[in-house]
């Protein structure tokens, strides 16, 4: 069930009123009814999943509990669990990769193997849920949370809805004191998390798939387009991805405000970043900061000098790149960005721009534009990767672009539709920056404004989504 | 809460009624010229062409893919070709075709692959815009599902209605136009036109056997009016043949399993890149004419072996 589907548009509001209307008075009943709605949510995919959805639930919690009730038996319960939500990321996600990468790493020593390969389909949201389960066991074990004793409460946090098949990654002290408490029902709350819904699916249905569609036709097809098309292509990819993600993240967090929960926020305007530290302080907020707290600390962070952070920059960075997927491509891409990083790390200038550029401005200065066109030309070159089929197409895409047939017109099929992209975008980034110090663009945008005004505002809005509605297109990050 | 619902409720009404009100304004100009209204025509031959027929079944791998003059001269039948689109889907197909059928009739059924990896009753854009524009009766041949279904389709179509260029200053399409048929049902508009190219692509999902229920219900019933059915394969180009080799082999294996009248295999009707016009199953002239010979040489050839 996708969040642009017709079916989430009936099922959404069912739960809503169930959850206010009958389920309003008790606590155990509000999350008993989230879970159900989850875990259908979840079948609706593929109910065989659900199972290991409830297997691995019941293991963090299992586990979770005994560590906090045997001093002696501590890390075996701790090892257990993180082995067994380790092993079935790395049989679903990670087996075929690593068998044919042995088998192609031998190949090159004269010798031929068959590798034996799994037919397994990816479960859809396996990489989410499993990294929620990892960071409640963790800080069990790091004595930061006490294990919980309700099992609805716990399956609720690991599967509520919204967040289940793509995030936001949330963690278990934010989110499960919230789980612990009766929602009561919230006016601002809730008209904030539609105004939210509303952008996200802007942000997907009108950027993302529109940009998908030249992003596609020209990956798909690279050999047959000149240098400068092939940047085109880059570019509306950069922001398919961009509208793709954080217009799903946005949809999952204020879903979960109408049910009376706040989420992480997982974006905030990475592509107005100055530099590539601010830019991963933006992008998949959700993500980098698990990586930051679970594996960037825990190996020992900066304290250990130089060396030791540099070394730590670039585990989590090939490792943050893995996780989105078991190809060299999304390896590379990570390595690239520890690469653009580096200077920072070194020169200790990675907290150079912590705050929002240009805040309570309208215009940035012209060295803001500078670092902002900078940042968002390597982040463009790094999505090539992450966009190609593999090592080799990236490699061939790259270097037609720097060939001579950049300095050729781009090859535009149909003139008007691809001007009517481009003002959508152009008018897409002028909201992006008018709200760039809001949670979300649209928070309080025209919020001022007379009722028939921002009601004109939200039908455009509504129109536009409907106008630009295909197809229901999948969300690029629910393969990860 | 009751404030939050009201206030829902009063964005909601003018919206909806705005977004229905589309509904009941009838086909706009550049919609009357759609490919889609050939359905008309191709009902009106169903019911007027005389005895003997062979009457073509399937999607836009007829209507761009077959030559009928041919198969008139070389089999002395009077052919229709049926095909429009395959997103009215195999139940719209099947449905209609059964009311015209007649006594001596011969039904070439040629469902595109997809037809094999989605639900009988699938829905889409055209079947919806075939419902309201073009044959609003044919609601009746609907399941319950696909209405219901089709109304996710009812917002943008509305929208269509009050859009300018829908009336004015439009352009009618050079091959997907209702002028674009000849007099058997046939697309040759594009027979002197530049190949457009295609993005070769794969199938998904998995194979649906109710499908194969369903040809057979089909095929029972024909044989009831006194039609024979036969059933062949799509023309595919070969690149997204190699992205779908295991799928469409597969639905050969289960159409052969299921014993059904097969005029040659799926091997044979895989295209050469230079025979394709602009999807992965139309075809241009060189390729029309080369799959209507092999689907004339196939159909001799189950004559000869069961005259």
């Amino acid at each position: 069930m996708l969040f642009n589907s017709i079916n989430f548009a009936i099922f959404l509001p069912i739960v809503f009123l169930l959850y206010w209307f009958v389920t309003n008075k008790s606590l155990k009943l509000q999350n008993i009814l989230l879970l159900i709605a989850s875990y259908f949510f979840y079948a609706c995919w593929d109910w065989r999943f659900l199972l290991l959805l409830i297997f691995s639930t019941f293991l963090d919690y299992y586990t979770g509990i005994k560590m906090c009730e045997t001093k002696n038996w501590k890390r075996f319960w701790f090892w257990l669990s993180i082995c067994v939500n380790l092993g079935f990321l790395g049989i679903f996600k990670y087996y075929n990769f690593f068998a044919q990468s042995f088998a192609d790493a031998i190949s090159n020593v004269g010798l031929h193997v068959n590798p034996w390969t799994l037919k397994v389909i990816l479960p859809v949201g396996i990489s989410f849920y499993t990294f929620h389960g990892l960071s409640y066991v963790i800080d069990i074990y790091k004595g930061r949370i006490k294990a919980e004793r309700n099992f609805i409460d716990y399956s609720v946090f690991v599967s509520f809805f919204p967040l289940l098949v793509a995030g936001p990654i949330e963690r278990a002290t934010h989110l499960l004191p919230q789980i612990q408490k009766r929602r009561i029902f919230e006016y601002a709350k809730a008209v904030s998390g539609l105004r939210q819904i509303l952008w996200g699916l802007f942000k997907k249905i009108v950027i993302a798939d529109q940009c998908a569609e030249y992003a596609n036709l020209i990956f798909n097809n690279s050999a047959s387009y000149s240098g400068s098309t092939l940047v085109l292509g880059a570019l509306a990819f950069t922001f398919q991805i961009y509208g793709d993600f954080s217009g799903y993240s946005d949809i999952a967090i204020g879903t979960a405000k109408l049910f009376g929960i706040d989420l992480l926020k997982n974006f905030a305007y990475p592509y107005f970043s100055r530099d590539i530290a601010e830019f991963w302080r933006r992008w998949h907020i959700s993500l980098s900061t698990w990586f930051r707290d679970y594996l960037y600390i825990p190996l020992g962070g900066s304290k250990g000098g130089i060396l030791m952070k540099v070394r730590n920059t670039f585990i989590i960075f090939i490792v943050s790149g893995f996780w989105h997927g078991a190809n060299w491509t999304f390896i590379i891409w990570g390595f690239l960005n520890a690469l653009y990083i580096m200077p920072s790390i070194i020169f200790n200038t990675n907290r150079n721009n912590l705050d929002i550029v240009a805040q309570g401005k309208y215009f940035p200065t012209i060295k803001e534009v500078r670092q902002i066109l900078v940042t968002f030309c390597l982040t463009i070159f790094a999505w090539i990767f992450f966009r190609a089929n593999n090592f080799e197409h990236a490699i061939r895409y790259i270097s037609e672009i720097f060939s001579r047939s950049l300095f050729t017109a781009p090859y535009v099929e149909n003139k008007i539709l691809a001007a009517r992209t481009l003002g959508i975008i152009i008018v897409f980034i002028l909201i992006e920056w008018l709200g760039r110090e809001k949670h979300f663009a649209l928070e309080e945008f025209g919020f001022k404004w007379k009722w028939p005004f921002r009601y004109a505002m939200y039908y455009a809005i509504i129109i536009a989504i409907i106008w630009f509605s295909g197809k229901e297109q999948q969300f690029i990050y629910f393969q990860f | 809460m009751k404030q939050f619902l009201k206030k829902i409720l009063f964005f909601l009404i003018p919206v909806t009624i705005f977004l229905f009100s589309g509904l009941f304004i009838p086909a706009t100009p550049r919609a009357s010229k759609s490919f889609l209204f050939a359905d008309t025509y191709k009902d009106s031959m169903l019911k007027n062409i005389p005895s003997p027929r062979m009457i073509f079944v399937g999607g836009s791998n007829l209507s761009f893919g077959l030559n009928s003059y041919e198969i008139k001269d070389s089999l002395n039948l009077n052919p229709i070709n049926t095909g429009v689109n395959v997103g009215l889907g195999l139940k719209y197909m099947l449905t209609n075709t059964l009311q015209y059928l007649k006594k001596g009739d011969t039904v070439i059924l040629i469902p595109e692959y997809e037809i094999f990896y989605e639900a009988y009753d699938a829905v889409s854009d055209e079947l919806f815009r075939t419902i309201v524009d073009v044959a609003p009766h044919k609601i009746k041949d609907l399941s319950f599902k696909q209405e219901i279904s089709l109304l996710q389709y009812v917002p943008k179509f509305s929208l269509t209605k009050f859009d300018p260029t829908e009336y004015f200053r439009f352009k009618e399409s050079d091959v997907y136009s209702v002028n674009s048929f000849d007099k058997f049902g046939d697309v040759n508009a594009h027979w002197n036109l530049p190949d457009r190219g295609y993005t070769p692509t794969g199938i998904d999902g998995k194979f649906n056997q109710n499908i194969i229920a369903k040809i057979k219900e089909f095929e029972n019933a024909a044989q009831n009016l006194g039609a024979v059915v036969f059933i062949t394969f799509p023309s595919l180009d070969e690149l997204s043949f190699n992205l779908s080799k295991e799928k469409v082999l597969q639905t050969q294996n289960i159409l052969r399993l299921n014993k059904f009248n097969l005029l040659g295999n799926a091997e044979r009707y895989i295209m050469p890149k230079e025979m394709m016009f602009n999807t992965k199953y139309h075809l241009n002239k060189k390729g029309v004419e080369y799959r209507t010979k092999l689907l004339i040489e196939d159909f001799k050839k189950a004559r000869m072996s069961n005259p």
